[in-house]
């Protein structure tokens, strides 16, 4: 019976998850800034001197016209989420106490979510997690920048990474610092949390994926996790740098933000 | 008569030779063999009982029949990877940090890395001019050669590793890599039941216990799927899989024994279990030893004036050792008695 326990206890989340999905319609519920990222090519990917294998080669890549939060999911936006969905609370990080209670977390991205919990959050607020070239690019912009705000070196002073966990200290407020800001005026795109995407992870995908518009592998075990966090090294915090982890990994250090497709004016002039 | 006069002076001779080079190599012998590599301990060569012949569950079939298996002598890590070594790691290699990385309960420093996937600990090993122990290595080492269950003996101890969430089923943290020193193996090996699950070299094939492959086994040669569908309490993806060993900190129970298989997609870092590794190594002098004894065996041989097989032997030692001076002069002493 050892191995049917494991089975049983993944099967049941999932099913216990899917069945929490909420599927209130297109609604607003989450007034949130975002920014608009125009149709268009970008350099996807990483060169033959720099990045890992896994991100090579770079490639040219068109995406359709998509509007992206321009802040990480806050714990105050997320908890207006559970209560709505009348979800328990995420794990606290930070006490004893419920999340709800720390009253000083709310501006600080949410964490201890997984990568159903962040479709769900997205789903609720009539949006969806980006994929990964819709993150990669609103990251590092249409030039192939290593980090979102260029190529200059970070520092631990102005982009929150390389660091132990330090209490209420640690997480940075989702608002960011705007000198490390993306080329859309994206915040928090490197450091502070990961982010977890729609796509699968395959280390051969930025071989084989389409130029157009790319979805992702079609099936897989990994989630792909993009921008690093708080106690990532410098090489995980570069724009195109893949991290990877199952849909139900849980961490400090794991958040994510929502994207949305840009619909034709056309069909939104009677609303 | 003269010439048996040479023979006996001759015999004397390669005996008191052979007494010399004795007190001379017995030093360096000892000396090797208490040259343990930094924080590892040394298996011996030997026979071990692999797997266990247990009727009464048959989710257990993979583990049977339990059978005489001889490896050759190894190293393998006293400890399971730290974060800590796993810092340097990444630091000198850029390589991606494991999923639970920044998990504040599970990345200090002392605690054993989780979250890393075969390839992780697979590059992991080899930077540290290791390898990842065999599914056989990874069991004797943790059983010994009693054949314990756990790897402090026979009786389930809840004080003397970290699984199923501790005693209470509250603890929900790994230990430091170093922690529980009375649950150690008979070789010495920290935490081979509990903490982490452990990656091991070996492809997982419910059957590979079947096959008669008892000397020194590296698992199934190919990436095997067959047999996935005849054991469907076991699998819920027809993927390839590698073995995993020891159990983790909320693995229950019968998942810490030291004949348990476990398996997971060598891609995968995270889903729950506790996904860390060890490393272990061959011992270089290996071949040294042998070379030794093969030209021991010819000097015998050539005491004995049996000449032809002496010729075999120390063209043996030269195999492994072509450059020894000894053993080149004892070849040239040979042939000439061979071709006077």
């Amino acid at each position: 019976m050892k191995i049917n326990r494991y089975i049983f206890m993944i099967c049941s989340t999932i099913f216990f998850l899917s069945t929490q999905q909420n599927l209130y319609g297109e609604t607003l519920r989450d007034p949130v800034e975002m920014k608009t990222v125009p149709a268009g090519e970008f350099l996807m990917g990483s060169k033959q001197e720099e990045g890992r294998v896994d991100e090579r080669p770079q490639r040219k890549i068109y995406l359709d016209s998509y509007k992206i939060d321009s802040h990480e999911v806050s714990n105050k936006r997320y908890l207006k989420f559970i209560r709505d969905t009348d979800r328990k609370d995420p794990t606290n990080p930070y006490s004893e106490k419920q999340l709800s209670k720390q009253n000083e977390v709310i501006n600080l991205p949410v964490v201890q979510v997984t990568w159903y919990d962040a479709v769900d959050y997205c789903r609720w607020a009539g949006k969806h997690l980006p994929t990964e070239a819709q993150w990669e690019k609103a990251a590092r912009g249409i030039k192939g920048n290593i980090f979102p705000w260029g190529s200059k070196e970070p520092s631990v002073k102005s982009v929150n990474f390389q660091k132990n966990w330090e209490g209420l200290k640690t997480l940075w407020p989702v608002s960011g610092k705007s000198d490390m800001s993306s080329p859309y005026g994206l915040k928090g795109m490197a450091g502070n949390v990961r982010e977890w995407v729609q796509d699968w992870y395959s280390p051969e995908y930025f071989k084989n994926a389409p130029s157009s518009n790319p979805q992702g592998p079609r099936i897989g075990i990994l989630k792909v996790i993009k921008g690093g966090s708080w106690h990532s090294f410098k090489a995980d915090i570069r724009s195109a740098s893949r991290g990877k982890g199952g849909f139900a990994l849980k961490t400090d250090g794991i958040g994510f933000r929502c994207a949305k497709e840009i619909k034709e004016v056309k069909n939104k002039t009677r609303s | 008569m003269i010439n048996n006069l040479k023979n006996i002076y001759r015999r004397n001779l390669v005996i008191s030779f052979l007494a010399i080079f004795w007190t001379s190599i017995a030093p360096q012998l000892s000396a090797a063999a208490t040259a343990v590599p930094e924080d590892m301990v040394l298996v011996n060569a030997g026979g071990f009982t692999r797997g266990i012949d247990d009727t009464k569950t048959e989710n257990f079939l993979d583990e049977a029949p339990a059978k005489m298996i001889y490896l050759s002598s190894y190293y393998i890590d006293k400890f399971e990877v730290s974060n800590s070594k796993y810092t340097e790691f990444i630091i000198a290699t850029d390589h991606p940090a494991p999923a639970y990385w920044d998990h504040r309960k599970l990345n200090q420093p002392s605690q054993p890395v989780t979250g890393v996937n075969w390839f992780d600990s697979d590059t992991y090993c080899r930077w540290a001019n290791k390898r990842l122990p065999t599914e056989a290595e990874w069991e004797k080492a943790a059983r010994g050669p009693a054949g314990s269950i756990y790897p402090w003996g026979n009786e389930l101890d809840y004080s003397k590793a970290n699984f199923a969430k501790g005693k209470t089923g509250q603890k929900y943290i790994t230990s430091p890599v170093d922690a529980h020193p009375e649950g150690i193996s008979y070789y010495g090996a920290y935490n081979m039941a509990g903490n982490v699950f452990e990656w091991v070299q070996d492809w997982y094939s419910s059957d590979y216990y079947k096959l008669d492959e008892t000397r020194n086994p590296k698992g199934p040669q190919s990436k095997e799927t067959k047999s996935i569908k005849n054991i469907s309490t076991k699998s819920n993806v027809g993927f390839k899989k590698k073995v995993i060993r020891g159990g983790s900190w909320f693995a229950p129970a019968q998942s810490i024994t030291t004949t348990h298989r476990f398996w997971n997609n060598p891609m995968n870092n995270s889903y729950g279990v506790g996904l860390g590794f060890r490393c272990a190594r061959s011992l270089s002098e290996d071949l040294q030893t042998e070379a030794r004894s093969f030209y021991m065996n010819a000097l015998i041989l050539v005491g004995d004036e049996k000449y032809k097989k002496a010729l075999l032997s120390i063209k043996n030692a030269l195999i492994s050792s072509p450059k020894n001076k000894e053993y080149k002069a004892l070849k040239l002493l040979i042939e000439k008695q061979l071709n006077p």
